[in-house]
């Protein structure tokens, strides 16, 4: 039944007499009351200390938590979309983890290079980071309060004074010594750079990562360069470093708040933070029954680490590996966790509204009956599936509250929307027909509190997927695009029939709307001719004062092969009073960085107000530049500086270098 | 090494053959290449196997469990060298993450090999599995153990053991393959 390799192979896998007779030698020393202290057995392995002496020698390849590598596959057994209760014992969450298929592991040294953890993705923002709500923020690598700045620059955040020509760094705080500096994880660890900065009134929330190396799959002797080495790491524990900057000039470090897993995303609303991580168990098979903490997450205060309790947590159906989305919610004022759920399913895409936390997670293998009940079109095959989890936040307690599915995937958290009780969603859904031809096909949804289908549009467009999403009230606005930029207003008013009210189509396409104004729809992306071919990037202003005839007021082409700001809004600067739009913008040929400046008026148009060299290389570019305009100046903020411009007339008033 | 030994429940009685009662050294004869070979292939390399070997068997001496039956013996030696296998890999790593400030170094572990090209190939592939694949791979194709013996023995669903042998298959196949493309 077996190949024959195999048995050749197992008889060539044995011990070599001396190690068999020095084994019955030590059994009969045992045997004769000779007991050898383990302790004293010098290793017999002579290559104990083969690594080369100089630390800066070592060579880490980082494996991030991104959130969106985890996913389940909800069973449709007679589910119920009611609460869950919580799981009732350890025992359940061991097994789960146990049963999980193995974590997607990268193959060593498989294309990870030699980055350190997470670039923080730069984003530029005004005095307020660009969010999707209106009273949630979403934590930035660059945050201020109109006075101070602070940025984070590697393991520091620096602290520059907003004042004009006499901008000035006040202080730097170095998360990586003195107590904000201590591991909380045990064994080996490492603290990579600050990730995110969240801000509330004098309060400033630093968060940071901390990795250990993985153990389990590495192979344990293999033949290695003598000097250095290559480990991958894993997102072990996230941070949320507390700082009193009531005085800017003496940040006081206050305490740490931590949970297992790699960053997903912050949200703040009031005084509540709400971390969410994505944590995969390391070790799937060395997990212990009776030790909690190796099967599930871990919260940590300062140097205290406790493993979540089985009633706040849930368990996902078919999960597709041994991930945890973990969510918490901290009180600031308080410097104390309020509650917390862990999901054993992963995380994915995190919209935060008032009341509610909605993950969506992606299975790009559902089986036939969790295909069926997301209501994948029974003539597609092969499609996405999105899980939706709603977590209601009230107050900083949090429940799991509701559990639906939908076909497709969502393209980001714009894609999602809730409004009137009620949570819209598109998504694009790829796959195959009966007769193995590519079928492409955005779609519309509109879910009640259940998280069950009300009412939908499950072919907006043909042939085309979701770019870009842009939720105002009661219309919704989608972009999709092959090689037109069909800009739909879609009426959902009514959530049982949403209708398309127009569409426009227009050559490129959006990948970031933002409602600009009474009536007016700014958006930037990527420009296309006819057949699809890039042109690169473009500024557009669409009038939507009468969602029957949306209309294209003006364009405009924007220098650069590429902007963070069509992936991360973020990174985008709209300050509509003072008609500023602002983004980085990158060119690939001669490898410059830029911060563009653009002002829009309906007299005339897009006008370029200033175009700013930002990096001198591809490094320096991919790190997060945020523009943030105060009292009349535009900010450029960077790791490497600030520098200052006077929007009238556009003139460089201060630079400030950061990285000394 | 102190190795945890592993708790074997009432399943594991089959109702094979009752245990007779052996010495160590009898233990040793009849169940050294089963042992060595788990050690092999979850350690990679001879010196961690020998380790292995020498420390799954020693504690079975200090410890002289009862067994009902021989399969109930033979579950134990095979839990114990996987868990004794997994903490030598972390053990290892320990030594080698930590810097050290003086240079000695010693010749580096040598991988464990075969005698044809085909067997390396398979070696490698087999070891670059993911831990949890691994285990299921070797007991399924070197020990010929049925999926259900399997599964009780890692504590596992049966389906699980399945999908783990048959995602594990796919792949080894591209492991196995991935050469044969490349220009």
């Amino acid at each position: 039944m077996t190949d024959p390799i195999f048995r050749q192979m197992a008889e060539q896998m044995r011990p070599s007499a001396s190690v068999r007779q020095e084994l019955f030698d030590r059994i009969d020393a045992e045997a004769s009351g000779v007991h050898e202290a383990f302790a004293t057995r010098p290793p017999r392995r002579g290559w104990v200390r083969w690594l080369a002496p100089a630390v800066a020698a070592v060579t880490v390849a980082a494996l991030i938590g991104t959130g969106l590598s985890g996913g389940w596959s909800v069973n449709s057994g007679g589910r119920t979309n009611t609460a869950d209760q919580g799981v009732t014992d350890y025992a359940a969450l061991y097994a789960a983890v146990r049963e999980a298929p193995a974590p997607v592991q990268y193959a060593m040294g498989d294309g990870f290079g030699d980055r350190w953890a997470p670039v923080p993705t730069a984003e530029t923002g005004s005095w307020t980071t660009n969010v999707q709500v209106q009273a949630i923020d979403e934590g930035d690598t660059v945050k201020s309060d109109g006075r101070t700045i602070f940025i984070a620059a590697g393991t520091q955040v620096a602290v520059v004074a907003a004042a004009g020509d006499t901008t000035r760094v006040l202080a730097r705080i170095d998360t990586s010594t003195g107590d904000a500096g201590k591991p909380a994880g045990k064994g080996y660890t490492l603290q990579g750079p600050v990730v995110d900065l969240i801000l509330r009134g004098t309060t400033l929330v630093v968060l940071v990562t901390e990795y250990q190396p993985r153990t389990t799959d590495l192979p344990v002797s293999l033949p290695m360069p003598r000097n250095s080495v290559n480990l991958p790491f894993d997102a072990a524990l996230t941070k949320a470093l507390i700082y009193d900057v009531a005085d800017p000039s003496q940040p006081r470090y206050q305490g740490s708040l931590g949970q297992s897993g790699g960053l997903v995303t912050t949200r703040l609303s009031d005084n509540v933070l709400y971390l969410v991580t994505e944590y995969t168990v390391a070790d799937q098979d060395g997990a212990k029954k009776d030790d909690p903490s190796s099967f599930v997450p871990v919260f940590t205060q300062d140097q205290v680490a406790e493993p979540a309790r089985p009633a706040d947590c849930v368990i996902m159906p078919a999960p597709s590996g041994p991930t945890y989305a973990v969510v918490s919610s901290l009180d600031l004022d308080k410097r104390a966790r309020i509650d917390s759920e862990s999901i054993f399913g992963g995380a994915g895409t995190v919209y935060q509204s008032a009341g509610n936390l909605y993950l969506a997670t992606v299975d790009d293998s559902p089986s036939g009956s969790v295909a069926e009940k997301a209501g994948v079109p029974k003539d597609l095959k092969q499609v996405s599936v999105t899980n939706l989890v709603r977590i209601s936040v009230a107050g900083g307690q949090l429940t799991v509250a509701a559990k639906g599915s939908l076909p497709g995937r969502v393209l980001d958290q714009f894609a999602l929307d809730e409004w009137d009780g009620r949570l819209r969603v598109v998504t694009t859904m790829e796959g195959e027909n009966a007769h193995h031809k590519r079928i492409l096909r955005s779609g519309l949804w509109v879910l009640d509190s259940d998280l069950s289908l009300v009412g939908s549009i499950p072919a907006l467009a043909k042939d085309e997927a979701v770019r870009s999403a842009r939720f105002e009230g009661a219309i919704g606005y989608v972009v999709t695009f092959r090689s037109m930029d069909p800009l739909f207003a879609i009426d959902l008013a009514d959530a049982t029939t949403p209708r398309v009210l127009s569409a426009l189509k227009i050559p490129g396409f959006s990948s970031y709307l933002h409602p600009w104004a009474d009536g007016r729809l700014l958006g930037f992306g990527r420009d296309a001719t006819d057949k699809g071919e890039d042109r690169g990037m473009k500024l557009s202003m669409f009038d939507t004062s009468n969602p029957l005839a949306v209309a294209e007021l003006t364009t405009l082409k924007v220098k650069g092969d590429d902007s963070p700001a069509l992936s991360d809004h973020r990174a985008v600067l709209v300050d509509a009073q003072a008609g500023l739009v602002g983004f980085p913008a990158n060119s690939w040929t001669d490898g410059k960085a830029f911060y563009e400046l653009y002002r829009y008026d309906s007299a005339s148009g897009f006008a370029q107000v200033g175009r700013i060299k930002v990096g001198s290389d591809l490094d320096q570019s991919t790190a997060p530049v945020r523009g943030l305009t105060i009292d009349g100046r535009l900010y450029v903020a960077s790791p490497q500086s600030v520098m200052v411009y006077q929007l009238d007339g556009f003139v460089q008033v201060a630079k400030v270098a950061l990285n000394k | 090494m102190e190795v945890e030994a592993q708790r074997v429940t009432d399943s594991d009685v089959s109702g094979e053959t009752a245990a007779e009662p052996l010495d160590t050294q009898a233990v040793v004869v009849r169940y050294e290449s089963m042992v060595y070979a788990i050690a092999v292939t979850h350690t990679q390399c001879r010196g961690d196997a020998d380790d292995v070997f020498q420390d799954v068997f020693l504690t079975y001496h200090r410890r002289q469990p009862e067994f009902r039956s021989e399969e109930h013996r033979k579950a134990w030696l095979i839990t114990t060298t996987i868990n004794c296998a997994r903490q030598a890999a972390r053990s290892s790593w320990r030594t080698r993450v930590v810097p050290l400030t003086t240079g000695a170094v010693d010749a580096a572990p040598v991988q464990f090999e075969f005698a044809t090209i085909e067997q390396n190939a398979l070696f490698a592939a087999l070891t670059a599995l993911p831990a949890s694949y691994r285990s299921v791979l070797h007991l399924f194709y070197f020990e010929d153990l049925p999926i259900l013996r399997i599964a009780e023995l890692l504590e596992l669903t049966a389906s699980t053991v399945k999908m783990r042998l048959s995602r594990g298959r796919v792949l080894m196949r591209e492991q196995l393959t991935q050469g044969v493309f490349d220009d």
